[in-house]
Protein backbone atom coordinates (compact mmCIF):
# COMPACT_ATOMS: atom_id res chain seq x y z
CA UNK A 1 0.00 0.00 0.00
CA UNK A 2 1.51 3.29 -1.09
CA UNK A 3 0.82 6.15 1.30
CA UNK A 4 0.53 9.66 -0.08
CA UNK A 5 0.47 12.36 2.58
CA UNK A 6 -0.56 15.92 1.81
CA UNK A 7 0.15 18.67 4.32
CA UNK A 8 -2.89 20.71 5.39
CA UNK A 9 -1.10 23.03 7.79
CA UNK A 10 -1.57 26.78 7.57
CA UNK A 11 0.89 27.64 4.79
CA UNK A 12 0.25 24.66 2.59
CA UNK A 13 -3.48 25.03 3.01
CA UNK A 14 -3.34 28.60 1.83
CA UNK A 15 -1.33 27.48 -1.18
CA UNK A 16 -4.10 25.12 -2.21
CA UNK A 17 -3.06 21.80 -0.68
CA UNK A 18 -6.65 20.76 -0.01
CA UNK A 19 -7.63 21.19 -3.65
CA UNK A 20 -4.48 19.33 -4.64
CA UNK A 21 -5.48 16.48 -2.40
CA UNK A 22 -9.01 16.53 -3.77
CA UNK A 23 -7.61 16.08 -7.28
CA UNK A 24 -5.40 13.19 -6.11
CA UNK A 25 -8.47 11.60 -4.61
CA UNK A 26 -10.39 12.01 -7.85
CA UNK A 27 -7.54 10.45 -9.84
CA UNK A 28 -7.34 7.55 -7.43
CA UNK A 29 -11.05 6.90 -7.87
CA UNK A 30 -10.99 7.36 -11.65
CA UNK A 31 -8.00 5.09 -12.13
CA UNK A 32 -9.24 2.49 -9.70
CA UNK A 33 -6.24 2.78 -7.42
CA UNK A 34 -8.07 2.87 -4.09
CA UNK A 35 -6.79 -0.56 -3.08
CA UNK A 36 -3.17 0.44 -3.73
CA UNK A 37 -2.93 4.09 -2.71
CA UNK A 38 -3.87 5.51 0.66
CA UNK A 39 -4.32 9.27 0.73
CA UNK A 40 -4.11 11.04 4.08
CA UNK A 41 -3.54 14.51 5.45
CA UNK A 42 -1.01 15.74 7.98
CA UNK A 43 -0.25 18.93 9.80
CA UNK A 44 2.96 20.73 9.01
CA UNK A 45 5.94 19.07 7.56
CA UNK A 46 8.16 22.03 8.39
CA UNK A 47 8.76 23.19 4.85
CA UNK A 48 6.32 26.06 4.95
CA UNK A 49 8.00 28.70 2.84
CA UNK A 50 8.58 26.54 -0.18
CA UNK A 51 5.13 25.54 -1.35
CA UNK A 52 2.95 22.56 -0.68
CA UNK A 53 4.58 19.55 0.97
CA UNK A 54 3.64 16.07 -0.18
CA UNK A 55 5.09 12.77 0.93
CA UNK A 56 4.87 9.80 -1.42
CA UNK A 57 5.91 6.62 0.32
CA UNK A 58 9.22 7.50 1.98
CA UNK A 59 10.02 10.47 -0.17
CA UNK A 60 9.15 14.03 0.81
CA UNK A 61 8.54 16.62 -1.90
CA UNK A 62 8.72 20.30 -1.03
CA UNK A 63 7.51 23.15 -3.15
CA UNK A 64 4.95 21.11 -5.01
CA UNK A 65 3.10 23.21 -7.55
CA UNK A 66 -0.53 23.01 -6.49
CA UNK A 67 -1.69 24.26 -9.89
CA UNK A 68 -0.62 21.01 -11.57
CA UNK A 69 -1.80 18.14 -9.39
CA UNK A 70 -2.32 15.77 -12.30
CA UNK A 71 1.23 16.34 -13.52
CA UNK A 72 2.65 15.61 -10.08
CA UNK A 73 0.52 12.53 -9.69
CA UNK A 74 1.60 11.14 -13.06
CA UNK A 75 5.26 11.92 -12.54
CA UNK A 76 5.73 10.95 -8.92
CA UNK A 77 2.94 8.66 -7.78
CA UNK A 78 2.15 6.48 -10.78
CA UNK A 79 5.74 5.17 -11.22
CA UNK A 80 5.68 3.90 -7.64
CA UNK A 81 2.78 1.60 -8.28
CA UNK B 1 -16.15 21.52 42.56
CA UNK B 2 -16.52 25.13 41.66
CA UNK B 3 -19.96 26.52 40.99
CA UNK B 4 -21.20 29.37 38.93
CA UNK B 5 -24.53 31.16 38.66
CA UNK B 6 -25.45 31.31 35.03
CA UNK B 7 -27.84 34.14 34.21
CA UNK B 8 -29.99 35.30 31.31
CA UNK B 9 -32.91 37.68 30.98
CA UNK B 10 -35.40 38.95 28.48
CA UNK B 11 -37.91 41.78 28.45
CA UNK B 12 -41.09 42.20 26.47
CA UNK B 13 -42.27 45.73 25.86
CA UNK B 14 -45.87 46.68 26.44
CA UNK B 15 -47.61 46.69 23.11
CA UNK B 16 -47.41 50.09 21.51
CA UNK B 17 -44.57 51.33 23.66
CA UNK B 18 -41.07 51.89 22.37
CA UNK B 19 -39.31 51.70 25.69
CA UNK B 20 -39.66 49.01 28.27
CA UNK B 21 -40.62 50.15 31.74
CA UNK B 22 -38.74 47.24 33.34
CA UNK B 23 -35.02 47.28 33.85
CA UNK B 24 -32.48 44.63 34.78
CA UNK B 25 -29.05 45.42 36.13
CA UNK B 26 -26.51 42.69 36.73
CA UNK B 27 -23.15 43.26 38.36
CA UNK B 28 -20.68 40.44 38.51
CA UNK B 29 -17.56 40.59 40.67
CA UNK B 30 -15.17 37.88 41.81
CA UNK B 31 -17.14 37.24 44.95
CA UNK B 32 -20.65 38.38 44.22
CA UNK B 33 -23.39 38.37 41.66
CA UNK B 34 -25.83 41.23 42.15
CA UNK B 35 -29.09 41.18 40.22
CA UNK B 36 -31.66 43.94 40.34
CA UNK B 37 -35.01 43.84 38.57
CA UNK B 38 -37.06 47.01 38.67
CA UNK B 39 -40.53 47.72 37.35
CA UNK B 40 -41.34 51.40 36.80
CA UNK B 41 -44.83 52.70 37.46
CA UNK B 42 -46.89 52.96 34.29
CA UNK B 43 -45.17 52.42 30.99
CA UNK B 44 -43.10 54.18 28.38
CA UNK B 45 -40.34 56.70 28.90
CA UNK B 46 -41.24 57.63 32.47
CA UNK B 47 -41.40 54.05 33.63
CA UNK B 48 -38.15 53.28 31.86
CA UNK B 49 -36.32 56.13 33.57
CA UNK B 50 -37.72 55.21 36.98
CA UNK B 51 -36.81 51.57 36.58
CA UNK B 52 -33.35 52.34 35.24
CA UNK B 53 -32.60 54.74 38.06
CA UNK B 54 -33.81 52.31 40.67
CA UNK B 55 -31.85 49.38 39.31
CA UNK B 56 -28.70 51.41 38.74
CA UNK B 57 -28.73 52.98 42.20
CA UNK B 58 -29.45 49.71 43.95
CA UNK B 59 -26.80 47.77 42.07
CA UNK B 60 -24.05 50.34 42.46
CA UNK B 61 -24.71 50.92 46.13
CA UNK B 62 -24.76 47.22 46.92
CA UNK B 63 -21.61 46.67 44.94
CA UNK B 64 -19.89 49.31 47.05
CA UNK B 65 -20.98 47.55 50.21
CA UNK B 66 -24.04 49.54 51.19
CA UNK B 67 -26.73 47.79 53.21
CA UNK B 68 -30.18 47.23 51.86
CA UNK B 69 -31.46 49.78 54.38
CA UNK B 70 -29.23 52.44 52.88
CA UNK B 71 -30.36 51.46 49.40
CA UNK B 72 -34.04 51.66 50.31
CA UNK B 73 -33.57 54.97 52.08
CA UNK B 74 -31.81 56.42 49.07
CA UNK B 75 -34.48 55.13 46.73
CA UNK B 76 -37.25 56.45 48.94
CA UNK B 77 -35.69 59.88 48.85
CA UNK B 78 -35.21 59.73 45.11
CA UNK B 79 -38.46 58.07 44.18
CA UNK B 80 -41.32 59.01 46.50
CA UNK B 81 -44.61 57.20 46.67
CA UNK B 82 -47.27 58.52 44.35
CA UNK B 83 -49.68 60.71 46.36
CA UNK B 84 -52.65 59.77 44.30
CA UNK B 85 -52.21 56.06 43.89
CA UNK B 86 -50.11 55.29 46.99
CA UNK B 87 -48.02 53.02 44.94
CA UNK B 88 -44.26 52.85 44.72
CA UNK B 89 -42.89 54.64 41.72
CA UNK B 90 -40.67 51.72 40.96
CA UNK B 91 -40.60 48.28 42.46
CA UNK B 92 -37.45 46.26 42.84
CA UNK B 93 -36.17 42.81 43.57
CA UNK B 94 -32.55 42.59 44.64
CA UNK B 95 -30.65 39.34 44.74
CA UNK B 96 -27.06 39.17 45.92
CA UNK B 97 -25.35 35.83 45.60
CA UNK B 98 -22.04 35.30 47.33
CA UNK B 99 -19.69 32.79 45.70
CA UNK B 100 -22.64 30.95 44.18
CA UNK B 101 -23.52 29.74 47.70
CA UNK B 102 -25.25 32.28 49.92
CA UNK B 103 -28.12 34.32 48.63
CA UNK B 104 -29.61 37.49 50.03
CA UNK B 105 -32.96 38.57 48.64
CA UNK B 106 -34.88 41.79 49.14
CA UNK B 107 -38.22 42.44 47.47
CA UNK B 108 -40.24 45.61 47.31
CA UNK B 109 -43.72 45.39 45.83
CA UNK B 110 -42.73 42.81 43.24
CA UNK B 111 -43.65 39.17 42.60
CA UNK B 112 -41.77 36.76 44.87
CA UNK B 113 -38.74 34.85 43.67
CA UNK B 114 -39.40 31.46 42.14
CA UNK B 115 -36.93 28.88 43.41
CA UNK B 116 -36.94 25.43 41.85
CA UNK B 117 -34.96 22.92 43.87
CA UNK B 118 -34.86 19.19 43.17
CA UNK B 119 -37.81 19.58 40.86
CA UNK B 120 -40.01 21.38 43.40
CA UNK B 121 -41.11 24.98 43.74
CA UNK B 122 -39.63 26.11 47.03
CA UNK B 123 -40.37 29.29 48.99
CA UNK B 124 -37.30 30.67 50.73
CA UNK B 125 -38.16 31.92 54.23
CA UNK B 126 -38.82 35.66 54.06
CA UNK B 127 -39.64 38.20 56.76
CA UNK B 128 -41.18 41.60 56.44
CA UNK B 129 -39.46 44.72 57.60
CA UNK B 130 -40.15 48.41 57.44
CA UNK B 131 -37.44 50.68 56.14
CA UNK B 132 -38.04 54.40 55.73
CA UNK B 133 -41.76 53.83 55.85
CA UNK B 134 -41.69 51.14 53.17
CA UNK B 135 -42.40 47.50 53.70
CA UNK B 136 -39.84 45.22 52.22
CA UNK B 137 -39.53 41.44 52.33
CA UNK B 138 -36.11 39.98 53.05
CA UNK B 139 -34.59 36.56 53.17
CA UNK B 140 -31.30 34.73 53.28
CA UNK B 141 -30.78 31.20 52.14
CA UNK B 142 -28.13 28.81 50.89
CA UNK B 143 -28.08 27.75 47.27
CA UNK B 144 -27.79 24.17 46.13
CA UNK B 145 -26.36 22.80 42.93
CA UNK B 146 -28.94 22.72 40.15
CA UNK B 147 -31.18 25.36 41.75
CA UNK B 148 -33.09 27.43 39.22
CA UNK B 149 -34.06 30.93 40.34
CA UNK B 150 -36.50 33.05 38.39
CA UNK B 151 -37.52 36.65 38.97
CA UNK B 152 -40.41 38.03 36.96
CA UNK B 153 -42.00 41.42 36.82
CA UNK B 154 -45.72 42.00 37.22
CA UNK B 155 -46.25 41.81 33.48
CA UNK B 156 -45.68 38.07 33.66
CA UNK B 157 -48.11 37.54 36.51
CA UNK B 158 -50.90 39.25 34.60
CA UNK B 159 -49.95 38.01 31.15
CA UNK B 160 -52.99 37.29 29.02
CA UNK B 161 -55.44 38.52 31.66
CA UNK B 162 -59.01 37.94 30.53
CA UNK B 163 -57.88 35.26 28.13
CA UNK B 164 -56.98 31.64 28.67
CA UNK B 165 -56.11 32.38 32.28
CA UNK B 166 -58.78 34.80 33.44
CA UNK B 167 -56.54 36.40 36.07
CA UNK B 168 -53.44 36.20 33.92
CA UNK B 169 -50.74 33.54 33.88
CA UNK B 170 -50.26 33.80 37.63
CA UNK B 171 -47.29 33.14 39.90
CA UNK B 172 -48.30 29.60 40.64
CA UNK B 173 -48.71 28.62 37.00
CA UNK B 174 -45.43 30.27 36.07
CA UNK B 175 -43.85 28.26 38.87
CA UNK B 176 -45.24 25.07 37.42
CA UNK B 177 -43.99 26.00 33.97
CA UNK B 178 -40.46 26.62 35.24
CA UNK B 179 -40.60 23.46 37.33
CA UNK B 180 -41.52 21.38 34.28
CA UNK B 181 -38.94 23.12 32.20
CA UNK B 182 -36.18 22.64 34.76
CA UNK B 183 -36.47 18.91 34.30
CA UNK B 184 -35.15 19.34 30.76
CA UNK B 185 -31.85 20.78 32.07
CA UNK B 186 -31.59 23.42 29.39
CA UNK B 187 -29.66 26.59 30.02
CA UNK B 188 -30.99 29.93 31.27
CA UNK B 189 -30.94 31.46 27.80
CA UNK B 190 -33.34 28.78 26.59
CA UNK B 191 -35.46 29.13 29.73
CA UNK B 192 -36.08 32.85 29.31
CA UNK B 193 -36.77 32.40 25.61
CA UNK B 194 -39.35 29.74 26.47
CA UNK B 195 -40.96 31.96 29.12
CA UNK B 196 -40.98 34.92 26.74
CA UNK B 197 -42.63 32.91 24.01
CA UNK B 198 -45.35 31.68 26.30
CA UNK B 199 -45.96 35.13 27.71
CA UNK B 200 -46.27 36.51 24.21
CA UNK B 201 -48.63 33.78 23.16
CA UNK B 202 -50.84 34.29 26.21
CA UNK B 203 -50.95 37.99 25.46
CA UNK B 204 -51.88 37.21 21.88
CA UNK B 205 -48.69 38.99 20.79
CA UNK B 206 -49.82 42.25 22.36
CA UNK B 207 -48.43 42.37 25.91
CA UNK B 208 -50.63 44.43 28.17
CA UNK B 209 -47.68 45.41 30.35
CA UNK B 210 -43.91 45.32 30.26
CA UNK B 211 -42.89 41.79 31.15
CA UNK B 212 -39.42 40.70 32.21
CA UNK B 213 -38.02 37.37 33.28
CA UNK B 214 -34.59 36.84 34.81
CA UNK B 215 -33.42 33.25 35.08
CA UNK B 216 -30.48 31.96 37.08
CA UNK B 217 -29.06 28.48 37.36
CA UNK B 218 -26.50 27.20 39.86
CA UNK B 219 -24.34 24.75 38.01
CA UNK B 220 -20.76 23.46 37.93
CA UNK B 221 -18.23 25.79 36.44
CA UNK B 222 -17.08 24.73 32.98
CA UNK B 223 -13.45 25.07 32.01
CA UNK B 224 -11.58 24.94 28.75
CA UNK B 225 -7.84 25.05 28.18
CA UNK B 226 -6.34 25.91 24.80
CA UNK B 227 -2.73 25.26 23.87
CA UNK B 228 -1.60 27.25 20.87
CA UNK B 229 1.90 27.57 19.52
CA UNK B 230 4.98 25.59 20.58
CA UNK B 231 7.04 27.14 23.41
CA UNK B 232 9.83 29.49 22.40
CA UNK B 233 12.25 27.11 24.07
CA UNK B 234 11.82 23.58 22.75
CA UNK B 235 13.07 22.24 26.07
CA UNK B 236 9.68 23.29 27.48
CA UNK B 237 7.59 21.32 25.01
CA UNK B 238 6.79 18.61 27.52
CA UNK B 239 5.93 21.22 30.14
CA UNK B 240 3.42 22.89 27.83
CA UNK B 241 1.74 19.64 26.84
CA UNK B 242 1.61 18.34 30.41
CA UNK B 243 -0.02 21.54 31.57
CA UNK B 244 -2.72 21.07 28.99
CA UNK B 245 -3.30 17.41 29.82
CA UNK B 246 -3.40 18.08 33.55
CA UNK B 247 -6.10 20.74 33.16
CA UNK B 248 -9.70 19.98 34.07
CA UNK B 249 -12.46 20.37 31.52
CA UNK B 250 -12.22 20.61 27.75
CA UNK B 251 -8.75 20.52 26.20
CA UNK B 252 -8.01 22.01 22.80
CA UNK B 253 -4.95 22.52 20.65
CA UNK B 254 -4.81 25.21 17.98
CA UNK B 255 -1.99 24.77 15.55
CA UNK B 256 -0.64 22.03 13.32
CA UNK B 257 2.90 22.26 14.60
CA UNK B 258 1.62 22.51 18.15
CA UNK B 259 -0.45 19.39 17.62
CA UNK B 260 2.53 17.51 16.29
CA UNK B 261 4.58 18.57 19.27
CA UNK B 262 1.84 17.28 21.56
CA UNK B 263 1.67 14.02 19.65
CA UNK B 264 5.43 13.62 20.09
CA UNK B 265 5.34 14.33 23.82
CA UNK B 266 2.37 12.07 24.41
CA UNK B 267 3.76 9.39 22.07
CA UNK B 268 0.36 9.10 20.40
CA UNK B 269 -0.45 9.35 16.69
CA UNK B 270 -1.92 12.54 15.30
CA UNK B 271 -4.47 11.97 12.59
CA UNK B 272 -6.24 14.42 10.36
CA UNK B 273 -10.01 13.97 10.25
CA UNK B 274 -10.31 14.76 6.63
CA UNK B 275 -12.08 13.34 3.63
CA UNK B 276 -10.80 14.83 0.36
CA UNK B 277 -14.07 13.99 -1.32
CA UNK B 278 -15.89 16.43 0.97
CA UNK B 279 -17.84 18.98 -1.04
CA UNK B 280 -19.79 22.12 -0.49
CA UNK B 281 -19.49 24.87 2.13
CA UNK B 282 -17.13 24.40 5.02
CA UNK B 283 -14.14 23.61 2.80
CA UNK B 284 -12.63 26.99 3.51
CA UNK B 285 -10.76 25.91 6.62
CA UNK B 286 -8.21 23.20 7.27
CA UNK B 287 -9.72 20.09 8.83
CA UNK B 288 -9.61 19.18 12.50
CA UNK B 289 -7.13 16.69 13.85
CA UNK B 290 -7.55 13.73 16.16
CA UNK B 291 -5.25 13.12 19.10
CA UNK B 292 -6.16 10.79 21.92
CA UNK B 293 -6.80 12.69 25.15
CA UNK B 294 -7.39 16.06 23.45
CA UNK B 295 -10.99 17.08 22.79
CA UNK B 296 -10.32 19.35 19.81
CA UNK B 297 -7.32 19.78 17.53
CA UNK B 298 -7.35 22.45 14.85
CA UNK B 299 -4.92 24.19 12.57
CA UNK B 300 -3.63 27.47 13.94
CA UNK B 301 -3.71 30.85 12.32
CA UNK B 302 -6.50 30.42 9.76
CA UNK B 303 -8.78 28.78 12.31
CA UNK B 304 -8.10 31.45 14.94
CA UNK B 305 -8.84 34.19 12.45
CA UNK B 306 -12.08 32.52 11.43
CA UNK B 307 -13.02 31.95 15.07
CA UNK B 308 -12.68 35.67 15.76
CA UNK B 309 -15.08 36.34 12.87
CA UNK B 310 -17.63 33.88 14.13
CA UNK B 311 -17.41 35.27 17.62
CA UNK B 312 -18.24 38.74 16.34
CA UNK B 313 -21.76 37.65 15.51
CA UNK B 314 -22.42 35.24 18.33
CA UNK B 315 -23.24 36.15 21.92
CA UNK B 316 -24.01 32.64 23.09
CA UNK B 317 -23.60 29.10 21.83
CA UNK B 318 -27.14 29.29 20.49
CA UNK B 319 -26.25 32.02 18.02
CA UNK B 320 -23.83 29.77 16.17
CA UNK B 321 -24.88 28.04 12.97
CA UNK B 322 -24.73 24.27 12.94
CA UNK B 323 -21.48 24.14 11.01
CA UNK B 324 -18.90 21.54 11.92
CA UNK B 325 -15.78 23.23 10.58
CA UNK B 326 -12.76 23.76 12.81
CA UNK B 327 -13.51 27.36 13.74
CA UNK B 328 -17.15 26.62 14.60
CA UNK B 329 -16.08 23.75 16.82
CA UNK B 330 -13.51 25.95 18.51
CA UNK B 331 -15.99 28.74 19.14
CA UNK B 332 -18.49 26.23 20.51
CA UNK B 333 -15.86 25.05 23.00
CA UNK B 334 -15.01 28.62 24.01
CA UNK B 335 -18.61 29.83 24.37
CA UNK B 336 -19.55 26.69 26.25
CA UNK B 337 -16.98 27.37 28.94
CA UNK B 338 -17.07 29.82 31.86
CA UNK B 339 -13.34 29.80 32.51
CA UNK B 340 -10.84 29.62 29.69
CA UNK B 341 -7.10 29.31 30.03
CA UNK B 342 -4.79 29.90 27.09
CA UNK B 343 -1.32 28.38 27.08
CA UNK B 344 0.45 30.35 24.38
CA UNK B 345 3.73 29.16 22.98
CA UNK B 346 5.81 32.01 21.64
CA UNK B 347 7.82 30.08 19.09
CA UNK B 348 7.87 31.75 15.72
CA UNK B 349 7.84 29.53 12.68
CA UNK B 350 11.12 30.48 10.93
CA UNK B 351 9.53 29.65 7.62
CA UNK B 352 6.77 32.18 8.20
CA UNK B 353 8.53 35.39 9.12
CA UNK B 354 5.83 37.35 7.33
CA UNK B 355 3.63 36.27 10.21
CA UNK B 356 5.14 38.85 12.50
CA UNK B 357 3.60 42.30 12.31
CA UNK B 358 5.62 45.02 14.06
CA UNK B 359 7.17 42.48 16.35
CA UNK B 360 3.92 40.77 17.28
CA UNK B 361 3.10 37.37 15.80
CA UNK B 362 -0.20 37.22 13.88
CA UNK B 363 -1.31 34.48 16.19
CA UNK B 364 -1.06 36.85 19.14
CA UNK B 365 -3.01 39.56 17.33
CA UNK B 366 -5.91 37.20 16.68
CA UNK B 367 -5.67 35.78 20.18
CA UNK B 368 -5.89 39.22 21.74
CA UNK B 369 -9.09 39.97 19.85
CA UNK B 370 -10.50 36.55 20.67
CA UNK B 371 -9.77 37.02 24.37
CA UNK B 372 -11.33 40.47 24.40
CA UNK B 373 -14.53 39.16 22.85
CA UNK B 374 -14.66 36.30 25.34
CA UNK B 375 -14.28 38.70 28.25
CA UNK B 376 -17.08 40.83 26.83
CA UNK B 377 -19.25 37.75 27.09
CA UNK B 378 -18.37 37.42 30.78
CA UNK B 379 -15.91 34.58 30.43
CA UNK B 380 -13.00 34.48 32.85
CA UNK B 381 -9.94 34.28 30.62
CA UNK B 382 -6.38 33.69 31.77
CA UNK B 383 -3.27 33.51 29.62
CA UNK B 384 0.20 32.17 30.18
CA UNK B 385 3.10 32.37 27.78
CA UNK B 386 5.83 29.83 27.30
Amino acid sequence: MLTVVVCVGSSCYVRGSEDLAATFDRLIQERNLAARVELTGAFCMDQCSMGVSVRVGDRVYRGVDATDPVGFFDREVMPCL
Amino acid sequence: MERIVEIAWDSLCKHGEELCGDWVKVVSTDENLIVVLSDGLGSGVKANILATLTAQIAAEMLQKGASIDEVVETLVETLPECQVRHLAYATFAVLRIHRAHEAYLAEYDCPPLLLIRAGQVVQPPMRERTVAGRTIREGQFTLELDDYLVLVSDGYIHAGVGGLYRMGWGWSNIGTAVQRWAATRGDTHQLVQALSRTCLRLSKDTPGDDATAVAMWVRPQRRATVLTGPPADTARDAEAVNKLMAAAGVKAICGGTTAQMAARVLAKPLRVAWQPSRRGPGRKLPPVGLLEGVDLVTEGILTLSSAVDRLRDAQTVHDLPNDQDAASQLVRVLLGADQIHFIVGDAINPQQLADVVRGVPMRQIYLDELIQKLRERNKTVTVEHL
